[in-house]
């Protein structure tokens, strides 16, 4: 069944993009990672182009040139990205709403569309499964963590291996003593006195033929080095580590959600009822088409890409667990690839499988 | 012609040097053919050995092709520039010589820098404090892809650099680097300092035999008799580097 009425309805313009791309915003965004799924190659003047390895970041682009304020975009073509196994091409399809500043109702929107996009795709029985990282956020703000043990806890969330990595190194803070500064720079250190040692590494940086301004300044590294070494003298209580662990592992279907999080704020003294109350309403157009639909929203589930803010989403077929859309909330994205203001944006991809068994989703548009 | 094997082994220097003294230790003494010119040569009584002199990129490149049976060559190399190597690459014999470490350095004045976990702190901060990735000059592409993901690190951008890449942070081109050194004292001279787990790989010449070559059980044999050859002299003499050194 086609999906090109039901992305019209849902009031988007269809985008007819480009295949080959400047390689440069896909990897300043999703980082050094990306390059070796992407396929790189050089145009007539030298210029690095790339074969898309997604839509995302291409309607972004075009978002942007057009500028309009706020615009809805669906799209449907083959992406190219290397795997370890299967082929390189795949076919995807997806919608992106940008620039429209009512989250929870776009978030909500973007759900129902997805579920029913992938239904009409033809799979009939799926599992959706949510996560939310404002309300990961929330809790370790709730939990008054160092400002750096945050950073690097959303940085991590998502990636199961590098949180319980985190996890631990708090478990055992000893691991990692600061090491032992020369007697100088001890001395500008020991004070606590930002300046001096900033003002000691400036005149450090010049000797040794550093040119200004082209790294890391001498003020950001006086400031982490002297936050680090306080936060090495913090000691987390082990209370707030079993919290983070307890959250990590919470699950609750969309009906006992609150009751569920009510529960685990009252157990552990964290308040989360402003971002609780968020995550519901994004969910709740979901319920009423609970018909071959089993929803579960998992604490632990993020991305641990920064340009990631909010809701997340994935859609797999409950039977064999094969991926079959992907989505959620990116408002840091925009400003990354050059917009001056941050720019709400959220949308998903429907998979539509390798490229050669692939039939064209909208009606025959490619 | 089919019962030749081809061994490749560096063409200059005191890889070559060592290659064959390490290799007339263990019975294989080479001998160039043509002269002053000496692209090939063989060994002496063991006609089933053809001696091919390259340079040792080149020896590794031979190697995950194919194209050579046996070569000498760095494991930086070897894990650098084969694509899946463990599928290209059979049995692989350290020689003892030619230690050097590729590793990751950051300039010594990032005092708020020690380890890798400091570095996906200032990786992850860059883009909003500077408005760009943080960079890292390197020639080795695929190690420092490879070390970076396993430390979850994604947020960077590598900067080709094909030569003087200890120079890149200072002279701006870079931040941080990905580089070979075996004493230390080309980064210390640039003002640079190894992160506290920042080795990628401890790399040293290596005896190395080629899985795509076209082997048969003749060619094989020959093969593995001079391997094992060299591993036992090796045992027999493992001091021999300090011996042979200057």
């Amino acid at each position: 069944m086609s999906l090109r009425p039901l992305f019209e309805e849902a009031g988007g313009h269809l985008l007819e993009l480009p295949v080959l791309h400047a390689a440069d915003p896909f990897l300043e965004t999703a980082g050094e990672d990306i390059r070796r799924r992407m396929f790189v190659t050089e145009g007539p003047s030298g210029e690095r182009l790339a074969l898309r390895p997604d839509f995302t970041i291409p309607v972004c682009l075009h978002h942007l040139r057009s500028g309009t304020e706020a615009g809805r975009y669906f799209y449907e073509g083959v992406v190219f990205r290397r795997h370890d196994r299967g082929s390189a091409e795949r076919a995807e399809t997806g919608f992106e709403v940008i620039g429209e500043a009512e989250r929870a109702n776009v978030d909500a929107e973007l759900l129902a569309l997805a579920v029913e996009g992938v239904r009409r795709t033809g799979l009939g029985e799926m599992r959706l499964r949510i996560g939310d990282i404002g309300l990961f956020t929330a809790l370790l703000a709730a939990l008054e963590l160092p400002l750096a043990w945050r950073q690097r806890f959303r940085r991590a969330f998502g990636d199961d291996r590098r949180i319980e990595a985190l996890i631990t190194r708090l478990e055992e803070p000893s691991a990692s003593a600061p090491a032992d500064l020369e007697p100088e720079l001890e001395r500008a250190a020991d004070h606590e006195n930002r300046d001096a040692l900033t003002a000691l590494l400036a005149e450090r940086f010049e000797a040794q033929g550093y040119q200004a301004y082209a790294s890391r300044a001498p003020e950001e590294i006086a400031a982490r080095f002297l936050e680090q070494r306080a936060l090495y003298e913090t000691e987390i209580a082990p209370e707030k580590v079993a919290v983070l662990k307890a959250f990590l592992t919470l699950q609750a279907s969309p009906q006992e959600l609150a009751e569920r999080l009510d529960e685990f704020g009252r157990r552990f003294g964290v308040d989360l009822q402003e971002p609780v109350a968020r995550l519901e309403r994004r969910l709740q157009k979901l319920e009423r088409r609970a018909s071959g639909l089993e929803v579960v929203f998992e604490a632990g589930f993020g991305r641990p890409l920064d340009y990631y803010t909010g809701l997340v989403f994935e859609i797999r077929d409950a039977a064999t667990g094969r991926s079959a859309a992907g989505g959620g909330r990116y408002d840091r994205l925009l400003e990354m690839l050059g917009a001056d203001r941050p720019i709400p944006a959220a949308g998903f991809t429907i998979d539509l499988g390798e490229a050669r068994t692939f039939a064209g989703a909208l009606g025959g548009v490619s | 012609m089919s019962e030749t094997i081809t061994l490749a082994i560096p063409s200059k220097g005191r890889l070559m040097e060592e290659t064959e003294r390490r290799l007339a230790a263990a019975g294989y003494k080479v001998a160039r053919i043509g002269g002053a010119r000496r692209y090939r040569g063989e060994v002496e009584g063991c006609p089933e050995i053809e001696i091919a002199f390259l340079s040792a990129s080149e020896i590794s490149r031979e190697l995950g092709l194919g194209r050579v049976h046996v070569g000498v060559t760095g494991l930086d190399l070897i894990q650098e520039t084969v694509p899946a190597w463990q599928e290209k690459i059979g049995r692989i014999l350290p020689l003892g010589f030619g230690h050097a470490d590729v590793v990751i350095a950051v300039p010594e004045l990032w005092i708020d820098v020690a380890t890798m976990e400091d570095l996906d702190d200032v990786a992850a901060g860059f883009l909003q404090r500077h408005g760009r990735r943080l960079r890292i000059a390197t020639k080795y592409w695929n190690l420092t892809q490879r070390f970076l993901e396993s430390h979850g690190i994604a947020l960077y951008r590598i900067v080709e650099s094909l030569g003087a890449t200890e120079g890149a942070p200072a002279g701006g081109m870079a931040d941080v680097i990905v580089d070979i050194t075996s004493t230390g004292s080309t980064l210390k001279a640039n003002h640079l300092k190894i992160l506290d787990d920042g080795v990628i790989l401890r790399s040293e010449a290596c005896l190395v035999m080629s899985r795509r070559a076209p082997w048969s059980d003749a060619t094989r044999r020959v093969a593995e008799t001079l391997v094992d050859a060299v591993a036992q002299e090796l045992n027999r003499n493992p001091a021999a580097e300090a011996a042979g050194s200057r």
